[in-house]
C-alpha cells in the first residue's frame, strides 16, 4: 500500500528489464496487492514519539483501526486516542461537536503539551472546517492543537512527511530561542540510534562537551522545544533533511545531510561529510578494511547464488551496491519506480545486470504460487513474501551509519 | 471520555469481514478505495496466507476520489482477471470514500461481469460497520446469488458463519470436525480453501450448523429456500459437544458412538457461588457462558458482546441463542457495568483487560482477532470440545 495517489500508466505487465524502464515509465499500478508496506505506518509513530504529544486521530472505524495496531508496535499507543465517526456523524457534522469535547477532555485531564488531530480521506473529501476547533482550544487551553490529513487525497503538492514536518516546525516556533547552542540535534524518523551505532560512537568521541538529542528518542516536550537552540543539526533520512533545512532557514543552524547508504562511494562521502562538518579526521579504514573482508568471504561463498531484492523504496540502490561487489541479482521487487530509482537502474543496465523488475501489484498468481523457484536468497519483507523457498533476509529499519546497512545484509547472507 | 477509544481498537471493518469470509473462495476482492484501507485487512485483519488469496486495493488520487474513477476501476480490474484467470468470481467492496462520493458499486460490478463474463458481486459495505456486518452480507449475498436447489444428501452438514475473526485459526475447529467426520458426516462449509461449485453443493446439506451469529443470515435464507434446518452451535467445551451430538441425533439421525459419548461425559462440579462474565462475539460468548455453567458448576454467567447493532441482522438478534447476550455501544458502558457487577471469572480478548479495575478477577485470556488482530491470533488457546474443557480448567479454580 502506497501513501501516493495513483499515476495513471498503461503497464499491465509483471516483470520488466532493467533497460525497458526508461522507456516505460512512470511504472505505477492502478491496484495494490497484498504485501503490508510500511511506508505509511511512520507517520503516525512519527507523530507519536515526541513526549507529551497526543494524537487524536477522528474518522472512520476503518481509519483508526489500523493506526491503533501500527502505535502498539512501537509502544506508542498510550497517546494514540481514536474517535470514530459514523456514516451518521459525516452527514450532519456532529463528530466535530464530539471532537471539540474530546480535545477539551484530553487537554484537562492529560495536560498535553501540544495535540496533533489526524483526520481522514472522509474529511478531506468533504472539505471539513477544523480550524474553527483548534484554534478555540488554542486560545482557551494555549496549548498548540494542529490538524494533520492523513492518507492518499492529502498528497497534493507536498508529501505527508513533509506536512508532518511543517507541524513539528509550527510546534518548534512556538518554544524559547537561547542565544547559547549547546547540543548537537539528529533528526530522522527511524527510531533511537542503535547503542552499537558507529555515528554515536563519532559524535560520542568528538563532542565531549556537547549533548546529543535524537529527535526520535527525545525525553520531554522540552527537550523537543529545546532543538532550536541546536548547535548542529545532522539529518538521517529525508524527513530529518526537511526539517533540518527549515530550521536553517529560521534559525541559521547549519546541517549534515548523512542518509544510509549501501553503496561504497555514497558511504564514503557520509563519512566525508561527517568529519568536515564536525571540523576533524577520523580514521574508518578500519571499517572499510573490515567492509572488504565482508565481501571476499562473502563473495567467495554466494557465488552463483540468486538473489532477489524487495525492501521497498531502496531495492534498485541495493541492488547496485550488491551487484558492485559481484553478487548475482536476479530480481528486483518494486510497488513503483520513481525518479530518484533511474541513476541505480543506469547504472545496473550499464554493467550488464540481467536483474528482471516485477511490479509487485502486476504479479500473477501463477508466478506468486510458483514461488519464483530457483532464488537462493530473498533479501526484504516483499522479496521473502514471493520466494517461498529462498533464504529469508530482513532488513531493519532503524538507521545505520557508514557500512553497517550493507555489512549487516552480507553478513546475514552467508 | 465516553466518546473516545482510548483503550481498545475498534473491532474490523465490513470490508475485513467481507474478504475473510470470501477468502476461501476463488474470488478476485477489489476494495474501491483512495489507497490506505486496505492496510487493515493486511496489517490487522486478515491472519492467514494473503498469497492465498486474489485481494487488491485501488490507489486514487484526489481527482479521481471525488470525480470518480469507474471507467478507470473497470478497465484495471479486467485486466486483473486476465492475469488472474482462475478467479471465478469478482467481489467489489465499498469503503468510507466510496460511500461518501456515491460511488454506484452495483454498476460497476454489472459492467464488470458483462466484460469478463464472470460473476461479480457488489457487496454493501462501508467501512462504518463492524465486520460482523461484512461476514453476514457477504455470505448472504453468496447464498442468494450462487445456492440453488439440489437433491439433499443426508449426511452432509454445513458450517456457516466461520472466519478467523470469530473464531481463530481454523485449526480451533480441527477437534469439532474431526468428530463430525467419525460420524461419517460430509463437511462443507467456508473453512477450507474451495471452488464455487463446493459451495453451490451447500444446498444438498441436511443441516446447517452456524457457528458465529454473522452466519445466521445465510441460515436463515437456506432455512426458507431449502427446507434445510440450522443449529446456533459453537461446542464449547464438553457440554457443548453433548448438544452437538443431540442436534445430530435429532436431525440427522446420528448416535454418537459410546466413545465419544465418554470422550465428552459431563463432569459433576460443585456451584460455589461464582459470578463469571464472558466477552465476544455473541454466538461465542452465548456457548462459552453455556460451558461454563455446565461443565464448571458456575451459576451465574453474563455473555457480553461489544458492538453496535447493524439494524439490518435485526433478524438475528431474535434468535433464541442469543436472547441472554447483552450488547454494549460503548466501552465506557462496559467497563461501568463490570466494575458494578465485579466478577470473579472474565473470560475475553487480553485486550478487555485495560477496560478493568485492577486485581479483581481470575482472568481467562481468549483471543478475539476481529478485536486484537494479530496480537493474540498465535496464542496458545483452545475452546472446541475436549481441548476447550482443558484449556479453562487450567484456568478456572473450582
Amino acid at each position: 500500500m502506497s501513501c501516493t495517489g495513483y499515476i495513471r500508466t498503461n503497464n499491465e505487465e509483471e516483470k520488466f528489464k532493467l533497460a525497458e524502464i526508461a522507456d516505460k515509465m512512470p511504472l505505477d499500478s492502478f491496484f495494490d496487492s497484498g504485501i503490508a508496506d510500511d511506508e505509511c505506518g511512520e507517520l503516525v509513530n512519527l507523530a507519536l514519539c515526541v513526549p507529551d504529544i497526543d494524537v487524536v486521530a477522528i474518522g472512520p472505524s476503518s481509519c483508526s483501526r489500523v493506526l491503533y495496531f501500527r502505535a502498539v508496535k512501537k509502544g506508542l499507543s498510550e497517546k494514540l486516542f481514536l474517535l470514530p465517526v459514523s456514516r451518521n456523524d459525516f452527514a450532519s457534522g456532529k463528530h466535530l461537536e464530539k471532537l471539540e469535547e474530546a480535545l477539551e477532555e484530553l487537554v484537562t485531564t492529560r495536560r498535553s503539551k501540544a495535540i496533533i488531530v489526524y483526520i481522514t480521506c472522509a474529511d478531506i473529501l468533504t472539505g471539513t472546517e477544523f480550524v474553527s476547533i483548534t484554534k478555540r482550544i488554542e486560545s482557551k487551553y494555549g496549548i498548540p492543537v494542529k490538524v494533520f490529513e492523513r492518507g492518499p487525497l492529502s498528497r497534493r503538492r507536498t508529501l505527508p512527511k513533509e506536512r508532518l514536518g511543517n507541524i513539528f516546525m509550527d510546534l518548534l516556533l512556538r518554544g524559547v530561542r537561547q542565544e547559547k547552542k549547546s547540543h548537537l540535534n539528529l533528526l530522522g524518523d527511524a527510531g533511537k540510534l542503535p547503542k552499537d551505532s558507529g555515528l554515536r560512537q563519532i559524535l560520542k568521541n568528538y563532542c565531549v562537551t556537547e549533548t546529543i538529542r535524537e529527535f526520535a528518542a527525545l525525553d520531554s516536550y522540552e527537550e523537543f522545544e529545546d532543538l532550536v537552540n541546536g548547535k548542529l543539526n545532522i539529518a538521517l533520512d529525508r524527513f530529518g533533511y526537511d526539517l533540518a533545512l527549515r530550521m536553517q532557514e529560521k534559525w541559521d543552524i547549519p546541517f549534515l545531510y548523512l542518509p544510509a547508504r549501501y553503496n561504497m562511494k555514497e558511504i564514503k562521502h557520509n563519512y566525508t561529510t561527517l568529519m568536515e562538518g564536525l571540523g576533524v579526521t577520523w580514521d574508518y579504514s578500519q571499517d572499510a578494511k573490515e567492509y572488504h573482508r565482508v565481501i571476499a568471504k562473502v563473495a567467495g561463498v554466494l557465488v552463483g547464488k540468486r538473489i532477489a531484492v524487495g525492501i521497498g523504496a531502496r531495492s534498485f540502490e541495493l541492488a547496485q551496491a550488491l551487484v558492485s561487489i559481484g553478487l548475482s541479482v536476479a530480481v528486483i521487487f518494486v510497488e513503483s519506480v520513481a525518479k530518484p530509482d533511474m541513476r541505480y537502474i543506469n547504472t545496473l543496465s550499464t554493467v550488464g545486470s540481467q536483474a528482471e523488475v516485477y511490479l509487485v501489484s502486476n504479479l500473477t498468481v501463477s508466478t506468486q504460487t510458483g514461488g519464483l523457484e530457483g532464488i537462493d536468497i530473498a533479501i526484504g519483507e516483499k522479496a521473502a513474501f514471493f520466494c517461498l523457498k529462498a533464504k529469508e533476509i530482513l532488513v531493519s529499519a532503524d538507521y545505520r551509519f557508514g557500512y553497517e546497512g550493507i555489512l549487516e545484509i552480507l553478513e546475514g547472507m552467508q | 471520555m465516553s466518546n473516545i477509544l482510548t483503550r481498545l481498537p475498534s473491532l474490523a471493518r465490513d470490508y475485513s469481514g467481507a474478504c475473510s469470509a470470501l477468502f476461501a473462495l476463488p474470488s478476485l476482492n477489489l476494495l474501491y478505495s483512495p489507497g490506505g484501507c486496505s492496510s487493515a485487512v493486511i496489517e490487522c485483519d486478515e491472519i492467514r496466507d494473503l498469497r492465498q488469496t486474489l485481494f487488491f486495493g485501488s490507489k486514487l488520487g484526489e481527482m479521481e476520489a471525488v470525480m470518480g474513477a469507474e471507467e478507470e476501476f473497470l478497465f484495471q480490474a479486467e485486466r486483473l482477471w486476465v492475469q488472474n484467470r482462475q478467479a471465478e468470481l469478482i467481489a467489489i467492496m465499498g469503503t468510507p470514500v466510496s460511500a461518501l462520493t456515491g460511488v454506484d458499486i452495483g454498476a460497476i460490478a454489472d459492467r464488470l461481469s458483462r466484460r469478463t463474463g464472470l460473476p461479480s458481486l457488489a457487496l454493501p459495505t462501508e467501512g462504518f460497520e463492524t465486520y460482523y456486518s461484512g461476514v453476514y452480507h457477504t455470505l448472504l449475498t453468496l447464498g442468494k446469488r450462487f445456492l440453488e436447489r439440489r437433491a439433499k444428501i443426508n449426511n452432509q452438514v454445513n458450517i456457516l458463519g466461520y472466519t478467523p475473526l470469530s473464531l481463530g485459526k481454523e485449526t480451533h475447529l480441527s477437534e469439532f470436525i474431526d468428530q463430525l467426520g467419525e460420524f461419517g458426516l460430509q463437511i462443507n462449509g467456508l473453512v477450507e480453501k474451495n471452488n464455487l461449485e463446493t459451495f453451490k453443493e451447500m444446498s444438498s446439506a441436511a443441516l446447517n450448523l452456524v457457528v458465529s451469529h454473522e452466519g445466521v443470515g445465510l441460515a436463515q435464507y437456506m432455512q426458507k429456500e431449502y427446507s434445510i434446518p440450522y443449529v446456533l452451535n459453537v461446542p464449547v467445551g464438553l457440554s457443548g459437544m453433548q448438544q452437538l451430538f443431540q442436534v445430530l441425533a435429532e436431525i440427522v439421525d446420528i448416535s454418537p458412538s459410546y466413545a465419544s459419548k465418554q470422550r465428552y461425559a459431563l463432569t459433576s462440579r460443585a456451584s460455589l457461588g461464582q459470578r463469571a462474565v464472558v466477552i465476544g462475539e455473541p454466538l461465542f460468548a452465548s456457548c462459552l457462558a453455556s460451558c461454563l455453567r455446565k461443565d464448571f458448576g458456575i451459576d451465574y454467567v453474563e455473555s457480553i458482546s461489544l458492538m453496535k447493532m447493524d439494524r439490518r441482522m435485526k433478524q438475528v438478534y431474535l434468535e433464541k441463542a442469543l436472547s441472554d447476550v447483552h450488547l454494549f455501544e460503548s466501552e465506557e458502558g462496559l467497563a461501568r457495568w463490570m466494575d458494578k457487577l465485579q466478577p470473579d471469572i472474565i473470560v475475553g480478548d487480553p485486550l478487555y483487560q485495560r477496560l478493568l479495575s485492577k486485581g479483581c478477577t481470575q482472568y481467562v485470556p481468549m483471543p478475539h482477532v476481529g478485536l486484537s488482530g494479530p496480537l493474540y491470533a498465535d496464542a496458545q488457546y483452545e475452546f472446541i470440545g475436549r481441548r476447550g474443557y482443558d484449556y479453562l480448567a487450567g484456568y478456572i479454580k473450582v
